[in-house]
């Protein structure tokens, strides 16, 4: 009976240091590694990330790029920024703030979606009179650089977020930007390579 | 052609399915969320979501100020930051802490789920839920979407209906299922439902619809309009023969009215009729890109609408207004303009619906812009107001010719040499943006304008989006606007004088005015476009004029009525007439009663038994005459009340009406050769007798009362001039003594007496016969006693002589004392003499020192030294002499067998009195020991609750006021003199 009872704290002695011992490993491991050039970002993202086939993170001079093959650019990625997929359509999401868990709203940083579409600038210009004609906004056009900038003006969440358009080669490149935050706009643009 | 054909499909369809569909739609409070904070940097959607439903479940409506207090609170439990009210990302979980910590629901009351059924959120809806979804914005139709909450308000067979406090117009929203269903998912279908507490209130969604149903009946954005022209054609061809999308509904959104119902509270959303109500609406055309030369300084910009309403326009009511305010067009103000702000008129005089009118301006150009995109909108004007008419704005882009030429110009020159490949891109856009955008807009607007003229001719409608009374529609002020937010109603009741109001101005607005008599300190601001004033309320009413103006033309003044009632406690009115007592005795019918009243009351409201009134005050003085008829006690009580309510404690008389005499039961009298005391009783039921009145006079003349007597008082009395007079004796006791003076001793006397009560009812004479005694001379017939008391000393002599020294005695008890033989004795006593350092025997003086020599209790008996000159204006007292030390000795009085009546030990000092003053030393009481110091006091130090403290009297050798009483002590006996 005593030997019995000696094996049972053993075992409950035993099973309490091996789930230490696993709680300190798993605490000591890094929180990012970058597995290599093809390596998708999932910083500290605590949902998995699945970019496209045709975009990549490469890295170069110890810094990340995203590197968009089909639509033929890079991105210089800021230490903050994270990579994920357009919730809802085409394009990249490139944002210096974590994702959050599901069921939140706001927007706790600053975000461009890259893309690239063969519709011209005037339609985008239409689509967004379009908006502004059921929201309540006015669309103002400005050129800065050899980007185009457009942005609707309201009383609507995100009013005045720019969208920077650039047409090369029949395409149009498409930056929609969710904050005014021009270092982090001046940093995208800067860093893109089209 | 297809286009016009899809129209009509789709317009059928849509209104088919909207018919057939229509299934839920709760009118939920509405807020967006901002203000506070900045649209373009706001992340209150959580926060503001919360509050609508909160203030939903708790009957009020929300603010942004209640907005603000969320964000503190979030900041005070997380440390998220303000961010200036633009509050920061919340999550479900802070949304549900939220619920539970600052709006103190339950846990089971607020219920976080991420069960994905549509049907389940269906039934949730039904069951009248409140429920907050976490989505994104626009549903995640626009790429710049991002993570948002909403109010899910309802639902029909192809959409869904929210609240979105994303958008200043997102009240009742609806989105197609698809989109919401994509949106939700990506938010791992994380939604709040919101249950009613028991404890609260039914939230009554009927209720609201009756307070305002154009909450619901108001604009409803479609989630297809957040759609591309060009994605509603694609999904119009890919949908067209699908029942649960139909397109097309951009163009012809169903308005969606409240139909309450009392059964269920639920408002089902139904198509509205067709109407021949006035409508306005209006169909911007494109304008083509202006190119101006060089050096031109104005340009000529043509605006051209279509009249898409069904009223006429006339050019005196439409107009072009600027967009953006007086400061931001300046620059483009040109001197052919109306006013600053509306550049021209309709250029024809009538434009019929459907036509299409123009509107020609003037546009100044500042000579160092090179592209001007310059915006205006049409307006009408209707009773001094101005409304927009339609949505949209007329954009015209101004370029300079020169700028355009250096790009437009062949290859050839060497600036062209330098232009990047990009940069030629970009040069090519401006070139081409214009033939595109009109070639696009028109093909749009011809298509749409097609639409609607067949919409017309088919079902005989306007407009479909803007279908209805336009009185009803939420017109787009232009002018200066501003708006109430909070209070909330008008006119308001303030609990404090401190207070303040709020509310919203557009962006038309260069200054608010707020015209009102309180004091306060109003500020705006014109980039919030909130205003806000703080002040002091007066007491009672104070009105609200609330203008805003830019500064030429002001808008329609909201006027507030705020109602502020302080709160205290009045002073109780105060009674002096007929008397400061709580109780009054009269044998009058009418009695006047007033007194003073708290300045603030205004109004003073009486109650008795028998009568009840109000009493208006004037100058803090009330009064009013109360009548009695029936004998007894009646209780007035007054209140004093003022214009807010508030009141006084209440303060009463008892008002006695007495109209029964007293009556005398006995009367007695006593009387010796010199004197005549009186014992008489009467008694009075309802008032007690105040007053016994004795009248003497001579008997020998009055056998029969004088027919016209005079009466003086008694004592005034020395001789009888005219015999027929009464001398007249008081007393508020039935007892009364007197010593009769000689023109009445040895004399038959009569006596009348009679009573008098409180309510001044006096009895009937009662006369009585009192002879003359003429026994006395056979000697005393009173027993003696030897009860006498050494009462003042004067040991420090007068003002006018330290020397003037003097004593005074007063027999005690109720006889007459026989003082005879009597002794004032001090110093000290010398056992082998017998006697004392100083003797006086007490002799009448200049009689025989073996006569008695009666003094009646209650007089004072003054001793004076050596001259009768000490205190000059009281003559015969008795004269001793030898000297009052003032350190103080023993001082007595000894009866006839030189048995000590009253002593006094001051051999350690003198026990009061003051040698610089020359205050006397005096007795306070009768009974106490004499050796006890605290029974004498200076006189200046003596008051009138010593019981022998009388007024001073007496003048001393030079003139000078006594500080004492010398024969004057409590009784109010007169001196005797001897």
């Amino acid at each position: 009976m005593e030997d019995r009872t000696q094996r049972i704290a053993y075992s409950i002695v035993g099973l309490i240091a091996l789930f230490v011992i696993v709680i300190t490993w798993i605490q000591v491991q890094p929180k990012y590694t970058n597995g290599g050039l093809l390596d998708v970002d999932t910083k500290a993202s605590r949902t998995e990330v699945v970019l496209p086939e045709f975009v990549s993170i490469a890295l170069q001079d110890n810094k990340r790029v995203l590197v968009h093959e089909q639509d033929r650019y890079t991105l210089l990625l800021e230490d903050n920024w994270s990579v994920y997929p357009n919730n809802f359509g085409e394009g990249i999401s490139v944002q210096d703030f974590i994702e959050p868990e599901p069921g939140y709203g706001g927007m706790p940083g600053c975000r461009v979606v890259l893309n690239n579409s063969e519709a011209t600038i005037i339609q985008y210009i239409q689509e967004e009179e379009y908006y502004c004609k059921n929201n309540l906004c006015i669309v103002e056009v400005s050129n800065e650089s050899d980007w185009i900038i457009v942005k609707s003006i309201g009383e609507f969440v995100g009013s005045g977020d720019p969208t920077y358009l650039q047409e090369i080669d029949n395409e149009t490149y498409l930056l929609h930007f969710s904050c005014a935050n021009d270092n982090f706009i001046n940093t995208v643009t800067s860093n893109l390579n089209i | 052609m297809i286009f016009v054909k899809g129209g009509i499909i789709i317009f059928i369809l849509f209104i088919w399915v909207s018919t057939v569909n229509a299934q839920t739609l709760l009118d939920i409070n509405f807020i967006s969320q901002v203000p506070p904070g900045q649209w373009a940097d706001t992340l209150n959607c959580g926060q503001t979501s919360y509050l609508m439903i909160d203030s939903q479940i708790k009957g009020y409506l929300p603010t942004p100020d209640m907005i603000k207090d969320i964000d503190d609170w979030l900041f005070e439990r997380y440390g998220d930051p303000i961010r200036e009210y633009s509050g920061s990302v919340t999550t479900v979980y802070k949304l549900k802490t939220l619920a539970q910590e600052y709006g103190k629901y339950q846990s089971n009351n607020v219920i976080i789920s991420t069960e994905s059924d549509i049907q389940t959120l269906k039934k949730v809806i039904d069951e009248q839920k409140l429920i907050i979804v976490a989505v994104y914005t626009d549903m995640g139709l626009r790429p710049k979407s991002r993570g948002h909450f909403m109010i899910v308000t309802g639902y029909d067979d192809t959409h869904f209906y929210f609240n979105d406090p994303g958008k200043t117009l997102g009240k009742n929203n609806k989105y197609r299922i698809e989109d919401f269903v994509a949106a939700w998912s990506r938010q791992n279908y994380s939604h709040i439902i919101f249950t009613q507490p028991e404890s609260s209130t039914q939230f009554d969604i009927q209720k609201n619809l009756e307070v305002d149903p154009a909450l619901i009946v108001g604009t409803v954005p479609d989630s297809s309009q957040t759609m591309s022209i060009f994605s509603r054609v694609k999904s119009f061809f890919s949908h067209i023969f699908s029942t649960h999308t139909v397109e097309g509904e951009v163009l012809n959104p169903p308005r969606q009215i409240a139909e309450p119902t009392a059964q269920t509270s639920i408002v089902a959303p139904t198509v509205i009729p067709e109407t021949n109500s006035p409508m306005f609406d209006a169909s911007i055309l494109p304008i083509e890109r202006i190119r101006i030369q060089k050096n031109d300084r104005e340009a000529l910009v043509t605006v051209r609408a279509r009249n898409t309403g069904n009223q006429t326009w006339v050019r005196s009511a439409v107009s072009l207004n600027v967009v953006g305010g007086r400061t931001l067009n300046a620059p483009y103000r040109h001197s052919s303009w109306i006013t600053d702000l509306r550049p021209t008129a309709l250029d024809q005089e009538r434009v019929a619906p459907g036509d299409i009118g123009t509107f020609t301006m003037l546009v100044r150009i500042p000579v160092d812009e090179s592209t001007i995109t310059f915006r205006t909108q049409l307006v009408r004007q209707d009773n001094g107001q101005f409304f927009q008419i339609g949505s949209t704005f007329a954009t015209a882009m101004i370029d300079r010719v020169s700028d355009i030429i250096e790009i437009d110009s062949p290859g050839t020159s060497d600036a062209d040499v330098n232009v990047t490949p990009k940069a030629g891109i970009i040069r090519q856009i401006q070139e081409v943006i214009t033939d595109v955008t009109k070639g696009i807009q028109d093909s749009i607007s011809n298509t749409i304008d097609t639409i609607i003229d067949t919409t017309k001719f088919l079902f005989g409608s306007t407009s479909p989006r803007r279908t209805g009374d336009s009185s009803v529609e939420p017109e787009v002020p232009l002018l200066p606007y501003i708006q109430v937010v909070f209070p909330d109603s008008n006119p308001y009741i303030a609990a404090s004088s401190t207070f303040e109001m709020g509310g919203t101005i557009n962006n038309m607005v260069q200054d608010v005015y707020v015209q009102t008599t309180a004091s306060g300190t109003l500020s705006f601001s014109l980039t919030s476009l909130t205003w806000q004033w703080i002040g002091t309320l007066q007491a009672g009413t104070t009105t609200f004029d609330i203008i805003a103006t830019d500064g030429q033309i002001t808008s329609e003044p909201r006027s507030l009525v705020v109602y502020f009632a302080p709160t205290y406690t009045l002073e109780a009115p105060s009674i002096d007439n007929p008397t400061s007592s709580d109780i009054w005795h009269t044998n009058s019918t009418e009695t006047q009663i007033g007194g003073t009243v708290d300045a603030r009351a205004t109004s003073i409201i009486y109650t008795s038994s028998d009568t009840n009134g109000t009493i208006s005050p004037s100058s803090s003085r009330w009064g009013h005459v109360v009548t009695s008829n029936i004998e007894g006690s009646t209780e007035y009580r007054y209140q004093g009340i003022d214009a807010f309510g508030n009141s006084s404690a209440t303060t009463s008389l008892h008002i006695v009406y007495d109209q029964t005499p007293p009556q005398i039961t006995t009367s007695t009298y006593d009387r010796t050769s010199t004197t005549l005391s009186f014992d008489t009783l009467a008694i009075d039921t309802l008032s007690s007798v105040a007053l016994y009145e004795w009248h003497i006079a001579l008997a020998d003349t009055h056998v029969t009362p004088c027919v016209a007597s005079t009466t003086i008082p008694f004592d005034d009395i020395e001789q009888l001039s005219d015999p027929c007079v009464w001398g007249v004796v008081t007393s508020t006791i039935g007892t009364e003594f007197v010593v009769l003076k000689e023109v009445f001793r040895e004399q038959d006397l009569v006596v009348r007496v009679r009573a008098i009560d409180l309510a001044q009812n006096s009895s009937d004479w009662l006369y009585q016969h009192i002879p003359y005694v003429a026994s006395q001379s056979d000697g005393p017939q009173y027993a003696l006693i030897k009860n006498a008391l050494i009462t003042e000393i004067a040991w420090m002599g007068t003002k006018a002589s330290t020397a003037d020294e003097w004593i005074e005695i007063v027999i005690i008890g109720e006889d007459v004392v026989d003082v005879h033989n009597w002794v004032l004795v001090w110093g000290n006593y010398t056992t082998e003499l017998g006697k004392y350092a100083n003797e006086f025997i007490l002799t009448r003086h200049g009689m025989n020192p073996d006569e008695p020599l009666y003094i009646p209790p209650g007089y004072p008996t003054l001793f004076e030294r050596t001259d009768d000159t000490t205190i000059s204006d009281i003559d015969n007292s008795f004269i001793y002499t030898g000297a009052l030390p003032n350190t103080g000795t023993y001082i007595a009085i000894l009866n006839a067998n030189r048995e000590i009546v009253d002593e006094i030990d001051n051999t350690g000092g003198w026990f009061a009195g003051n040698n610089t003053t020359k205050a006397t030393m005096m007795r306070r009481t009768i009974g106490g020991d004499s050796n006890d110091p605290a029974n004498w006091c200076t006189y200046t130090d003596c008051t009138p609750a010593d019981f022998l403290w009388a007024p001073q009297r007496g003048i001393d050798s030079q003139g000078n006021a006594i500080l004492g009483t010398p024969g004057g002590p409590a009784f109010g006996m007169p001196i005797l003199e001897f």
